[in-house]
């Protein structure tokens, strides 16, 4: 492990405050390196047409936008790059949206630091952060979708659908059991609860967009985040 | 408009039936034809002998012997016409109109002959023309045309002026009378036959009383109208001329109860005099029968004529002072009618001049079955436009009643909208006061004493995050998903449990819905579990808080179980205050007993209808 150079976080934060702060968290941690810190999503462009990071974490809210488009951008142009949204409530319409966009998670806004640099290593080891509400709504949209409901519409293509085992976990997720308490109930290892969890976010990105092409250069991305890289 | 067009229209279309007839029946003397109106006439008039005398032709015996049957010989002498005798083509004889049972001898050989001569009342009626070539060398230099007759009361019996001549002259003559007097008339007989069926089926389909009417009227009339083609008829006479008289008697009543179909119910007097004369004719025939004379007859008809002469004036009056096409149209074929009839009873009955001449009634009351055409059309036309008219103000009051309906959905639904607002605010700022705004006063208090630690002030607004995050989550929460109330309070605590050191156990199974929960009582019950755990993590300085849900037919049961203290010593099982408001608020019952160690709080969800206690 310590042979491995250290991730490195590009950070778009329009509050300065906020930035400094998740600035110590990355600088702080051994295993993380701040590649850039933008307050606007022009910096953040311009940035990102030049180089690259493995993590971008960025709030959705900033002065010269919505943070929505650029994470598409992101995404498709650097597969390898993982977004993580910056939320003060980690509500599930929110994340979700993020998710369809092609974000692996979120991280709250008020997380301590060791947790904030937590996240970001854990998200590189495969895994999505993913809360019991969340959980709740995607189980509702595939359930809506196998049993659609006239008159209601979905971000997610309706064709998103889960694998037995990928719906059993996301049945414990959304009742309150976290990723180790799953492990054990199902007889998994921690890292493939968590990338079953992964690869529900991606096939909900997928699908929101229906790009053939995208879906393609998505799976290249899957197979790099395989757990184990 | 119409009135007057339509008015025009059936004026015109009565004149040129009547010029038609006028040009056939005028005086024919084409060069080479012998007109023969001069005879000898010897007859037997019930069995008194008459003649032999010299007569103009024609012979119309119904106005020389009125009500007298007999048989006549008429005799006819002509000299050779000049060139007869280098004619090599035929000749021909026509005679217009002759009856009833005839035999034609010229020069002594019998030419034609029809009916039975001895046989009164025989059923030939010699309705046709009568025209007969023959060799020309049949002529002599004087020749000799004896016409036998036999003549039945009141059958129109008799002889018109005859013609002599060229067969290729007198046989086209002949062939436009047989038209003029069969042809036509079977025409028109058809016709009524085929408004008559056309009448019945709408009548079958709509029950309106005037098709009713009009189809029986036509009906009686092509029988009346075949009459006049028919050689044979179907019954020996009088029987047959009465059954005739009766039919027109019919007619005359259909065609008054037309008249009021389209024209409005006529006065009670007029409706019963015309009744009266018209169920009056089989009397009239027996008084014919028992006097032995037809006066009886001609006053029915007098009466007849005079009764529609007063319905004509009274509709026309009607019709000027409130016109309508329908209107027009009847009245116009009913005086059409009438004139021919008039003539036709004139023509028949009182001047012999006119005997070989049609009946014009026959021809006229074409005019009745194309008003009633007319009127049928009219109807369908004015039936299609109002239920066009209809169906536009049905699309129209439907489209009414769904702007209606939509707006007042509209105003239920901002009703609606607003007491839910309404309610949603009410239960934010609660949520407000007692959460965030409460640990915010705090945390102000704590600041401005400057006595608390950072550490306090740190955790009163982590506190106060957590409520604000739990709050939003209740909003998202379904109404009796308490796995998910539950799922999110481990989320949104998992920090402070953690950073407590505290080791959560988990044992949640999946739930059913919780039928009675209301929105107020879910955050009541996720305030509950909230305090319960708080109480754990502050209070009972434990290293082990295990959750355990579970449900037994329909209640939940959510248990909290620590390994703390335990309650103090001598407190007795009671749950604290709080929790047992905020579980009635909820619906719900709260025990807390003693767990040696530790503390147990059990919430009890009951099933619908189930009020059970929760017991520790």
């Amino acid at each position: 492990m310590a042979a491995l150079p250290p991730w490195r976080v590009a950070l778009l934060e329009d509050d300065a405050g906020t930035r400094r702060f998740f600035e110590v968290c990355v600088s702080g941690h051994p295993a993380l390196a701040l590649a850039a810190s933008f307050a606007t999503l022009a910096e953040a462009r311009r940035w990102f047409a030049r180089e690259s990071a493995d993590i971008l974490l960025t709030d959705l809210s900033l002065p010269d936008g919505h943070a929505l488009a650029l994470i598409r951008e992101v995404v498709r142009q650097h597969p390898a790059c993982d977004v993580l949204v910056v939320s003060v409530f980690g509500d599930e319409e929110t994340v979700l949206a993020c998710v369809e966009a092609g974000s692996v998670g979120y991280i709250h806004k008020d997380s301590s630091p060791g947790d904030v640099a937590q996240v970001i290593l854990d998200v590189k080891r495969g895994a999505s952060p993913i809360s019991p509400m969340i959980a709740r709504k995607i189980l509702e949209r595939v359930r809506r979708a196998v049993a659609p409901v006239p008159g209601t519409a979905s971000l997610v293509d309706e064709s998103v659908s889960l694998t037995r085992r990928e719906s059993d976990v996301l049945e414990l997720v959304a009742r309150g059991y976290s990723y180790a308490e799953i492990a054990r109930l199902q007889s998994l290892s921690i890292h493939t609860v968590q990338s079953h969890i992964k690869n529900l976010y991606a096939k909900l990105a997928v699908h929101s967009r229906g790009e053939a092409v995208f879906e393609a250069s998505r799976m290249g991305l899957l197979d790099a985040l395989r757990p184990g890289r | 408009m119409s009135i007057w067009h339509s008015r025009t229209r059936a004026l015109l279309a009565a004149l040129l039936a009547c010029a038609s007839i006028g040009s056939a029946v005028a005086d024919e003397r084409p060069a080479g034809v012998l007109r023969l109106d001069a005879a000898t006439l010897s007859a037997t008039v019930d069995d008194r002998r008459v003649g032999p005398t010299p007569i103009r032709l024609p012979l119309h015996w119904d106005v020389a012997w009125p009500g007298r049957s007999g048989t006549a010989e008429l005799t006819l002498t002509f000299d050779e016409p000049a060139d007869a005798a280098q004619e090599r083509d035929p000749y021909a004889l026509f005679v217009p109109r002759l009856g009833n049972a005839y035999e034609i001898e010229l020069n002594d050989v019998l030419l034609v002959s029809a009916g039975s001569l001895h046989e009164h009342g025989d059923r030939w009626s010699a309705k046709h023309p009568v025209a007969i070539g023959f060799p020309a060398r049949l002529l002599m230099p004087h020749n000799v045309l004896r016409v036998r007759i036999r003549a039945d009361a009141g059958y129109r019996a008799g002889l018109s002026v005859a013609m002599v001549g060229p067969a290729s002259v007198v046989l086209p003559i002949a062939r436009r009378s047989e038209w003029l007097r069969v042809v036509m008339p079977q025409a028109t007989s058809v016709f009524s036959l085929l408004v008559a069926g056309f009448c019945a089926l709408l009548w079958w389909q709509q029950r309106d009383a005037l098709y009713a009417w009009a189809g029986l009227g036509e009906a009686l009339w092509a029988v009346t109208v075949a009459d006049t083609v028919l050689e044979t008829s179907p019954l020996p006479w009088p029987y047959w001329g009465i059954t005739l008289l009766l039919l027109r008697a019919a007619w005359s009543w259909a065609l008054y109860c037309i008249a009021q179909q389209v024209h409005g119910t006529r006065p009670a007097l007029e409706r019963r005099t015309m009744a009266a004369v018209q169920a009056s004719t089989p009397l009239v025939i027996l008084a014919i029968l028992a006097v032995g004379s037809t006066w009886p007859l001609k006053v029915w008809y007098a009466a007849t004529f005079l009764l529609w002469s007063w319905v004509i004036v009274a509709l026309s009056i009607r019709l000027w002072r409130d016109p309508s096409s329908e209107r027009a149209m009847i009245v116009v074929a009913i005086v059409g009618v009438y004139v021919a009839s008039l003539r036709d009873a004139i023509a028949g009955r009182w001047d012999a001049s006119l005997y070989d001449e049609s009946a014009w009634a026959k021809y006229v009351a074409v005019l009745v079955g194309a008003a009633l055409m007319w009127i049928v059309s009219r109807r369908f036309l004015q039936a299609r436009a109002e239920a066009a008219r209809l169906s536009a103000s049905l699309a129209q009051r439907i489209e009414e009643k769904e702007r209606e309906l939509r707006s007042s959905f509209a105003r239920l639904g901002e009703v609606e909208r607003s007491r839910a607002v309404l309610a949603e605010r009410e239960r934010i700022l609660r949520d407000m006061h007692d959460g965030v705004g409460a640990h915010l006063a705090t945390a102000v208090r704590q600041l401005e004493g400057g006595r608390a630690e950072p550490g306090e002030v740190l955790q009163t607004l982590r506190d106060s995050m957590e409520h604000l995050k739990l709050s939003i989550d209740a909003l998202g929460l379904p109404r009796g998903d308490v796995n998910a109330l539950l799922a999110s309070l481990r989320y949104r605590l998992q920090p402070r449990i953690e950073s407590a050191g505290l080791r959560l156990e988990w044992d949640v199974d999946a739930l059913p819905r919780w039928e009675q929960a209301t929105d107020d009582g879910m955050r009541h019950l996720q305030y509950l579990v909230l305090e319960a755990i708080s109480n754990a993590l502050q209070h009972a300085r434990a290293s082990v808080l295990r959750v355990r849900a579970s449900h037994d037919g329909g209640a939940t049961c959510i248990e909290l179980e620590d390994d703390g203290r335990g309650l103090p010593a001598g407190a007795d099982a009671r749950a604290p205050r709080s929790l047992v408001a905020r579980a009635r608020a909820a619906g719900a019952s709260v025990a807390v007993s003693d767990a040696r160690p530790g503390t147990r709080v059990r919430v009890v969800l009951p099933a619908a209808g189930d009020l059970r206690p929760a017991t520790a």
